[in-house]
């Protein structure tokens, strides 16, 4: 029974192979060897992940490591090792990651057989799935971190695909020096906590009271502060670890940006890997965010604000990768708020939140990445990202058309579909949390993206062709057959596994509270109203006969407001002024000047020393031999005098 | 003749030795004044073994092995010599003027 | 006075004379052949002084060896490498004097230890046996018993053998440089 669990180490190896392969050997030469090895060994991977998941299940979820081995040790019990961790949460992110990872490559193979680099793009695919599988079985959070890094780097190797592409350059340089800008707080959250708790290992992490710290100190240098605080901070600075890479606002400008790489990366990215790990983080760490003071509202609190904020902002974009990208921070947003307001308003903490947030990582990986697949289908047959080129693409693609209509549906909240059961659970956690004005939010939130994920598709699939393609527009089967296939768990994902969440997703050491829950019943009508509001009101806009596109799309004679939205609240510009005049004219110039005039200056008045030094020496050896022997003579000489000198006054 | 005056001999031929070896420029010049050199120390083994050693057989056969390495330490140098010759058509040791060239 | 003197005091004298004479011209010559000339009549002094010391067997090998292979070597260099016109080298007279100089010094000093060495200025010389014939020579070389040199000897005989290979293999033309 337990062969499976203790095979666990496949989990990773089937990435890793192909990663090492593909980049060795494969990258260069053997593009379509390399795209078959890789799709191969990820289904092997998505297979074995199956069946290790269901086997997990069926044994009754307990956490248990798997496998684990050290490899530094720092003192006592604080020791980093690998291992794998296999508990519910991770076996869901395994299960997820591993099945979007296997779709995604199948795709890939159709969309980038005409890219001459796609066997380098192949062992980047593999590498970034290897980082993030690493990252959700990781059993303690140094592992973490070092998993957390992989998947910086291979997503910014990932986004910087095309570096022939300026603005691809640029994009990401962003995101990885934005999540490193988080990653050092994290880093710095990791060394408190760990100096706190003695130990990475989450189960210890996880078991810590506040009430075992009462009235200690804990000395941070130079202060002094209670371990209570210390604790609190250290939440904190892990949380902004996740704030970075989940791109929550304000450090949320990276994700749009990172469309300019190819459009499965910006698929998996989106789904499964990257941005879900802040989440997942939070969601890992859970009972210890319970404990540590405010930093659940602070959670909430970003989470509510990059929810509305992305919506909003998504509603008026007409790149099509765009609209997605804000609405993935839209959803994360959603996912964040869900963990955050796990704390009712008694103290009490109550654990449904943790289980929507979970449950919402997994019905929206899947219908998110089928939403990107389309987007990156539609632009292989048109050709451009804009969707005022697009229009009445219905015909010419119908599977993709029935597809999108579909995830649209799951996205939006309509029930049957999969969105429909973990929004639900988030809006009754809002609910339940006490704050209405969240709720009020959430409620909008939802309305919000039914709206704009409708105006996508009509946009796209309804009216009349906008634009004339290069091309005659047809599906492709490489890349139609993935689509198809996510669209199973993005129908099925939702009340298949309802009860599989509600019945294993509860965080370890927090004993659920569940007296004096508020009626609830009224929220899913609620909620699916609202969602049929936004679809009703966008088909007004931009698909029913008498609506004027041309008004609806026009992005120039617009108020104030609209053009504020449209420019995504000018936070691209804020950004750059402040690195522009704060970062480069002030602190860059600053080390500059420390660095070449006061540390280049005397580095240099030493190397000028040694110079010195070295010409007078290398003046003795002029090559002239009689000079040598005249001067080893002129040594015996001195020697013989030297040793006669009246030194001791014998 | 005394033991004294061979060493005051082989004393002054040692130091010719070493002011040709500072003079002369050219290579084979240098290995000549070396070879004077080697003469004079021969010379010491050879009066040493003559005037007060016990095991006079013993001295003189350290000079033998002297010579025998000095006529190998010559085949070198001359080889050596030549095929310096053959690079830079000059016997002449300073060097700085040879990289000059 | 003088009729006190033996023969082979005289010759001595006559012979160290002679040798320091010559080998200051080896030295000093600005055409290296006729420094080689005088190189072989100082060699064939050391041989008659060796004779006087008694060493037959050294003296034999001094001319066999130095005149007849060292000298000839050399003979031979500077034939293959000297031009009919070469220019002669000169040293800068400061540079003489220097050497000058430190020669002198180094004498000073080694003569001061000398004659701090009362052994040696006493004048009892004592014969030597007739250990120096050419067989005593033989038969110390080739002798395992302790103080036997056979084992210098081998030695010897592999470093003529591997210079023999060195000197060819340097002075042989290099077939790259041809091309």
């Amino acid at each position: 029974m337990n062969n499976l669990i203790s095979h666990s180490y496949l989990i990773l190896l089937f990435p890793l192979l192909s990663f090492v392969i593909n980049g060795l050997f494969l990258c260069f030469k053997h593009r379509k060897a390399a795209a078959i090895l890789s799709t191969s060994l990820s289904g092997l991977g998505a297979i074995f992940a199956i069946f290790l998941v269901v086997q997990f299940f069926i044994s009754g979820a307990k956490p248990l490591t798997a496998w684990e081995f050290e490899f530094l040790s720092f003192s006592g019990n604080l020791i980093a090792t690998i291992g794998c961790l296999l508990d519910s949460l991770s076996a869901m992110m395994v299960l997820t990651v591993s099945l979007i990872a296997f779709v995604v490559h199948i795709y890939s193979i159709g969309y980038m057989q005409d890219d001459l680099s796609s066997g380098r793009f192949f062992a980047l695919l593999s590498l970034f799935v290897f980082s993030m599988l690493g990252l959700v079985i990781a059993t303690n959070i140094f592992q973490t971190f070092i998993f957390w890094e992989l998947v910086g780097v291979s997503s910014y190797l990932l986004i910087g695909f095309w570096y022939n592409k300026p603005s691809a350059v640029a994009a990401s340089k962003q995101a990885f020096i934005l999540t490193r800008f988080a990653d050092s707080f994290f880093l710095l959250g990791i060394i408190l906590l760990s100096y706190i708790a003695k130990s990475f290992v989450f189960s210890d992490i996880n078991s810590l009271r506040l009430e075992n710290f009462a009235g200690q100190m804990i000395s941070l240098g130079i202060i002094e502060i209670p371990t209570n605080d210390a604790l609190v901070l250290s939440t904190l600075l892990i949380f902004i670890g996740g704030w970075g890479k989940s791109a929550m606002f304000p450090l949320h400008i990276w994700l749009p940006n990172a469309m300019e790489g190819p459009t499965p990366v910006s698929s998996i990215i989106h789904s499964a890997t990257m941005v879900v790990a802040g989440v997942y983080l939070v969601a890992r760490l859970f009972p210890l965010f319970a404990i540590s003071g405010n930093v659940l509202e602070i959670v909430m609190i970003v989470g509510t604000i990059t929810m509305l904020f992305a919506a909003i902002i998504a509603c008026t974009q007409k790149d099509i990768k765009r609209i997605l990208a804000y609405s993935t921070l839209s959803q994360l947003g959603y996912m964040m708020l869900a963990l955050g307001s796990a704390r009712l308003t008694d103290g009490s903490v109550h654990t449904l939140g943790y289980t929507a947030a979970t449950f919402h990582i997994f019905t929206h990986a899947f219908f998110k990445c089928m939403l990107f697949l389309i987007a990156g289908a539609l632009i292989h047959q048109v050709h451009t990202n804009d969707l005022e080129a697009m229009g009445g693409l219905r015909k010419k693609m119908p599977w993709t058309y029935a597809a999108s209509l579909i995830a649209c549906l799951a996205i939006a909240g309509i029930p049957p579909f999969s969105g429909f059961y973990s929004k639900d659970e988030i809006l009754i956690t809002a609910y339940q949390a006490g704050h209405p004005i969240i709720f009020a939010c959430a409620l909008f939130t939802s309305f919000l993206t039914a709206f704009y994920m409708f105006r996508l598709f009509f946009l796209a699939f309804h009216g009349k062709m906008r634009s004339a393609p290069k091309h005659p527009v047809h599906e492709s089967l490489l890349m139609t057959l993935p689509i198809l296939l996510l669209v199973i768990p993005t129908i099925f994902a939702g009340f298949s596994f309802k009860n599989i969440f509600h019945h294993f997703f509860t965080p370890e050491n927090i004993t659920a509270i569940s007296h004096n829950i508020p009626d609830v019943s009224f929220i899913p009508p609620l909620a699916i109203c609202c969602a049929v509001l936004g679809i009703i009101f966008s088909y007004i806009l931009y698909a029913s006969p008498k609506a004027n596109l041309a008004k609806a799309l026009d992005s120039d004679n617009r108020n104030t407001f609209y053009k504020t939205i449209y420019n995504k609240f000018y936070f691209d510009e804020i950004y750059y002024t402040f690195v522009r005049q704060f970062i480069l004219g002030g602190l860059a110039s600053f080390a500059r000047f420390l660095e070449e005039k006061i540390i280049g200056s005397l580095v240099n008045f030493f190397s000028t020393i040694i110079h010195k030094a070295g010409s007078l020496v290398r003046s003795a050896h002029c090559g002239y031999i009689p000079f040598y022997i005249g001067v080893m003579i002129l040594g015996v000489l001195f020697w013989y005098f030297a040793s006669n000198l009246p030194l001791q006054g014998a | 003749m005394t033991l004294l005056h061979c060493l005051i001999l082989a004393f002054i031929l040692f130091t010719i030795g070493i002011f040709g070896v500072l003079t002369n420029r050219h290579l084979i010049g240098m290995l000549i004044s070396i070879e004077i050199m080697l003469n004079a120390a021969n010379i010491n083994f050879v009066a040493f073994a003559y005037f007060k050693a016990q095991d006079p057989t013993a001295g003189t056969l350290f000079s033998i092995f002297s010579i025998a390495i000095t006529a190998c330490e010559m085949a070198v140098a001359l080889a050596i010599l030549i095929a310096m010759y053959r690079k830079h058509h000059s016997l002449d040791v300073n060097t700085q003027e040879i990289n000059h060239e | 006075m003088i009729l006190n003197i033996p023969f082979s005091d005289i010759v001595f004298y006559f012979v160290a004379v002679f040798m320091v004479l010559l080998s200051i011209a080896a030295v000093s010559s600005k055409n290296v052949l006729r420094s080689a000339i005088f190189l072989i009549a100082s060699f064939l002094g050391t041989a008659i002084l060796y004779l006087l010391l008694k060493a037959e067997f050294m003296a034999m090998a001094q001319i066999m060896l130095y005149v007849g292979g060292v000298v000839v070597f050399i003979i031979f260099a500077i034939l293959l490498t000297s031009h009919l016109g070469e220019n002669k080298l000169s040293t800068p007279i400061s540079q003489k004097f220097l050497a000058v100089f430190l020669a002198l010094t180094l004498l000073g000093v080694m003569a001061k230890f000398l004659f701090n060495t009362k052994e040696l200025s006493e004048s009892i010389t004592q014969k030597s046996p007739e250990a120096s014939s050419l067989i005593a020579y033989g038969e110390r070389l080739l002798s395992y018993a302790p103080n036997g040199f056979v084992l210098p000897f081998e030695i010897i005989s592999i470093l003529l053998f591997m210079t023999l290979v060195v000197a060819i293999t340097i002075a042989k033309k290099d077939n790259k440089e041809e091309k």
